[in-house]
C-alpha cells in the first residue's frame, strides 16, 4: 500500500504556503478536508494531479485560462522571479519515503497581471533507500518512476470529482465503460499482445517459405550411392581375389616349367623370368613419368590459360616503366625521416625560416608526395617480377613435357621389345614335344591373360568406386548446407508454433480475466449500491452485461437506470468507481472531491456508514463541504478519520488566500 | 509503467498452459506495458528476442 504522507503547496492557486499531513493508520485511514464551495478543495485535487502528471484535471470553469500562480504572490513579487511548487511525500509499502516535486519559475507579466512562465514545469524525485536518499531524479526518468506507481491511464479512477460522477453513466456508453475497464485492468495489453504476436507469426511464416529443405532428397541420394558403393567395393574385392588367384596359378605353372627336367625349357624360363621383371620395372618407371607429366600439366594449366593476359600486363608495366611513369625513387620512410630530422638529402638544414631552408623543405615534401606514387609503383614492380618468373617457367614448360614424353616413349619401346622376346619364348615353349610342358605353358598363358583382363577390370572398378565416393562427398557437403537450412526452417517452425500457442494463451487468459473482472465489478457494484442506497427494497441490484451496458433493474423487473435521481446515480457511480478501484490491483490512495454533494442527509449517513468497509485498507481523502460533513456523517466516520482539516479562506483584492487548519 | 496487474499474473499462473507459454505471456506483457504510451511502438525486436529465446529453451529441453 502506498500512502500520501503530506502535500505541500507553495504559490499554487489560492494556496500561498500550505502543508497538509494525511492520516496513515490502517484503522483510521480517512482524511477529511472540509471547505466551502470555492475554498480550494478542487484545487487541492488539481495540485496533486499537476504535481504527478503536470496537468490539472479538474479545473473549475472560473479558473480556466488563468495561470496556476497565486495572485497575492504575483502581486507581491514585483519584478522578481518566484516559484510555484507542489511537493508530495509518499510512504511506500516498504516504509521508504518518496518525494515528488514539481515547480515552475514565474515572473509578473508586462501587463502587471498575468504571470510569465520562465521555465518549463520541472519534475524531480527524491527516493529514500536503505542508507540514504537517492536523487534528485529529473524529467522523464522521474515521470517514469511516477508512472510505475500510478499509471496515468488509471489516475481518474483514484483522484476524482464526486460531483461529476453523476454524469458518468450519462456521458459514457457501454463501449466507453468497457474501455475504462480494459484500461484499469490492463486488458488492453492483451489486445496489443495478440495483435503483435499475429504480426510476428506472419513474418516468421514468410521467412520459413523460402527454406523448404531438400535434405531428405539428398539423404536418399546418398543412401542410394552408398549402397552402390558397397556393391562396387564387394565386386572390387572379388576381382582382386580372382586376380590373386590368376597370379597364383600363373606362378604355379611358371614354377612347374622352371622345374621341368628339360634344360632348354629351364634356360628359357630363366630368361623369361628376367624379362618379366624388366618389363614390370619399366612399367613402373613409365607410370612414374606419366604421373610427373600430369602433375606438371596441372601446375601450369592456370598460367597456360592466362598466358596472353600475363604477357599483356607485363608489356603495360614495362611500357610505363620505360616512360618513367613508375619510378622507384625513394622509400617513404626515408623521406619521412629526413623531414623529422630536419635535414635535406644533401644533409643541409631545412628547419630554418630563411628562403633556402624553406625551398629545400618544400622539395623534400614534394618527394614525400612522390613516394606515395612510388609505393604503388613498388607493388607493380614486384608484381612484374612475379609475372616474369611465371612467363619464364611457362616458356620452359614444353621442353620439360617433351623431355618426359621422350623418356616415356623410350621406356615403352624397351618394354615392348622385352615383351616380344617373352612372346617368342612362350611360343618356343608351346612348340615342345612334351605334352605336360605344352599344357603348362597354355595354362600359364591363360591365367596370365585372365590376370591382365582382371587388372583392367579392377582399374575400371577402382575408378568407379572413386567416382562414387566423390559423388557421396559432394552430396554430403550439399546435405550439410541443406541441414543448416533445415535447422533454420525447423527453428522458424518452432517459433511459429510458439507464437500460435502464445496467441491462444493470451486469448484464453484475456477471456478469463474479462469474465472474472466483469463478474467482480458487477458483484461489488451491486453489493455497494444496495448497501449505500436508501430505498432498500426498490432495486434488485446493478447488472452489467458483456458489453458493459449498465442497468439497475427495479424489483418489478423494469429497468430503473433512467429513473434514478441525481443522488442515486451518484451512489451508483460511486459504487462502480469503488468496484473498479478494487479490481484494479493498484495500491494508490483515493481522493474524492465532494462525494456526497448531491445526496441528501439520510442517504449520506448511510453512505458514510458503509463506505469505509468498501474502501478498506486504502488511504481515503475526502474533500467535503460543511453540508456534506454533517454531524451525522461525521459521527458515522468518526472511528475511521485519522485527520480532519478546514480550509479557511481570506478574501484579498487580487484573489482569495486559503489556509488549511486542523478541524476542532 | 512497468508493473503488470497482480490479477493478470495470478490468472496466467493458474492457467493450464506450460511454463514456457506462461513465461512468454509475462515477458510480452512487460514489453506492452513499457510501450503503452507509444502510438506506434517498436516491438518486433523485443518480441523476436523473447520468442526465440523461450522457443529455443523449450526445443533444447525437448532434445534432452
Amino acid at each position: 500500500m502506498m500512502n500520501i504522507d503530506y502535500v505541500l503547496m507553495k504559490n499554487f492557486r489560492q494556496y500561498l504556503d500550505v502543508k497538509i499531513d494525511f492520516a496513515q493508520s490502517p484503522s483510521k485511514n480517512f482524511t477529511i478536508i472540509q471547505g466551502a464551495n470555492g475554498a480550494g478543495k478542487t484545487n487541492l485535487l488539481n495540485a496533486v494531479t499537476w504535481c504527478l502528471f503536470g496537468k490539472e484535471l479538474h479545473v473549475d470553469s472560473k479558473y480556466k485560462g488563468l495561470p496556476l500562480v497565486n495572485t497575492t504572490a504575483l502581486e507581491e513579487s514585483g519584478d522578481n522571479v518566484f516559484e510555484v511548487r507542489v511537493e508530495i511525500q509518499f510512504i511506500q509499502s516498504d516504509g521508504k519515503k518518496l518525494v515528488v516535486t514539481r515547480e515552475s519559475n514565474c515572473r509578473r507579466g508586462k501587463e502587471g497581471s498575468l504571470a510569465e512562465i520562465l521555465s518549463a514545469r520541472s519534475l524531480s524525485i527524491m527516493r529514500e533507500s536503505e542508507r540514504d536518499w537517492v536523487g534528485p531524479i529529473y524529467g522523464d526518468d522521474a515521470q517514469y518512476i511516477i508512472d510505475n506507481l500510478i499509471p496515468p491511464f488509471i489516475e481518474e479512477y483514484f483522484f476524482f470529482d464526486g460531483e461529476r460522477m453523476d454524469d458518468y453513466f450519462k456521458e459514457n456508453t457501454g463501449r466507453d465503460i468497457r474501455s475504462a475497464v480494459f484500461q484499469i485492468s490492463q486488458l488492453e495489453l492483451f489486445e496489443k499482445m495478440i495483435q503483435h504476436l499475429t504480426a510476428r507469426k506472419n513474418d516468421f511464416l514468410k521467412a520459413a517459405k523460402g527454406l523448404s529443405s531438400k535434405a531428405e532428397q539428398i539423404r536418399e541420394l546418398i543412401q542410394l550411392h552408398a549402397r552402390s558403393l558397397e556393391h562396387d567395393e564387394e565386386e572390387l574385392e572379388d576381382l582382386q581375389e580372382k586376380k590373386s588367384e590368376a597370379e597364383r596359378l600363373e606362378k604355379e605353372f611358371s614354377e612347374k616349367l622352371k622345374n621341368s627336367s628339360l634344360e632348354r625349357i629351364q634356360s628359357l624360363e630363366d630368361q623369361r623370368s628376367g624379362l618379366d621383371s624388366d618389363t614390370s620395372r619399366l612399367q613402373d618407371e613409365i607410370e612414374e613419368i606419366e604421373e610427373t607429366r600430369l602433375k606438371l600439366l596441372h601446375e601450369h594449366m592456370p598460367v597456360i590459360f592466362s598466358y596472353d593476359a600475363l604477357l599483356k600486363t607485363k608489356s603495360l608495366i614495362d611500357g610505363r616503366r620505360e616512360a618513367g611513369l613508375i619510378p622507384p625513387l625513394y622509400q617513404r620512410i626515408f623521406i619521412d625521416n629526413l623531414l623529422k630530422k630536419g635535414v635535406c638529402i644533401c644533409r643541409s638544414d631545412i628547419t630554418g625560416k630563411d628562403e633556402y631552408s624553406a625551398a629545400r623543405r618544400k622539395e623534400v615534401q614534394t618527394y614525400l608526395e612522390g613516394t606515395q606514387l612510388s609505393e604503388k609503383s613498388n607493388e607493380l614492380i614486384e608484381s612484374n617480377v612475379l609475372i616474369q618468373k611465371m612467363i619464364e617457367r611457362i616458356t620452359n614448360f614444353p621442353d620439360e613435357v617433351v623431355e618426359l614424353s621422350k623418356k616415356s616413349k623410350r621406356l615403352q619401346e624397351s618394354k615392348d621389345e622385352k615383351e616380344q622376346k617373352i612372346k617368342k619364348i612362350d611360343h618356343e615353349i608351346k612348340q615342345s614335344n612334351i605334352e605336360n610342358i605344352k599344357t603348362w605353358a597354355k595354362e600359364r598363358e591363360k591365367h596370365e591373360k585372365e590376370k591382365e583382363r582382371l587388372i583392367g577390370e579392377i582399374a575400371k572398378k577402382q575408378n568407379q568406386v572413386e567416382r562414387r565416393k566423390n559423388i557421396i562427398r559432394a552430396n554430403n557437403s550439399e546435405l550439410n548446407q541443406e541441414l543448416k537450412k533445415e535447422t533454420k526452417h525447423n527453428s522458424l517452425l518452432g517459433f511459429l508454433s510458439f507464437c500460435d500457442e502464445g496467441m491462444k494463451g493470451a486469448q484464453e487468459v484475456r477471456d478469463t480475466i474479462m469474465k472474472k473482472v466483469k463478474e467482480e465489478i458487477e458483484r461489488k457494484t451491486s453489493e455497494q449500491f444496495l448497501a449505500l442506497i436508501w430505498k432498500k427494497d426498490t432495486y434488485k441490484g446493478v447488472h452489467i452485461d458483456d458489453n458493459y451496458n449498465i442497468s439497475v433493474p427495479h424489483v418489478s423487473g423494469i429497468e430503473g437506470l433512467g429513473t434514478l435521481s441525481a443522488g442515486e446515480r451518484q451512489v451508483c457511480a460511486l459504487s462502480f468507481m469503488a468496484a473498479l478501484n478494487s479490481v484494479s490491483g493498484f495500491e494508490v490512495p483515493i481522493m474524492i472531491d465532494t462525494p456526497l454533494a448531491r445526496i441528501s442527509a439520510e442517504p449520506s449517513k448511510n453512505i458514510a456508514r458503509n463506505l469505509p468497509s468498501y474502501l478498506q485498507g486504502k488511504q481515503v481523502i475526502l474533500l467535503v463541504t460543511e453540508k456534506e460533513y454533517s454531524p451525522e456523517v461525521r459521527k458515522e466516520l468518526s472511528d475511521r478519520v485519522g485527520r480532519s482539516y478546514i480550509i479557511n479562506v481570506t478574501e484579498k483584492e487580487r484573489g482569495n488566500l486559503a489556509k488549511v487548519e486542523v478541524m476542532k | 509503467m512497468s508493473r503488470v496487474n497482480r490479477r493478470i499474473l495470478e490468472t496466467i499462473e493458474e492457467s493450464k498452459f506450460t511454463k514456457d507459454i506462461k513465461d512468454l505471456l509475462k515477458a510480452l506483457l512487460n514489453v506492452e506495458l513499457r510501450n503503452f504510451a507509444d502510438k506506434n511502438p517498436l516491438y518486433s525486436k523485443d518480441y523476436d528476442r523473447i520468442i526465440i529465446e523461450l522457443a529455443e529453451k523449450r526445443r533444447h529441453r525437448g532434445n534432452i
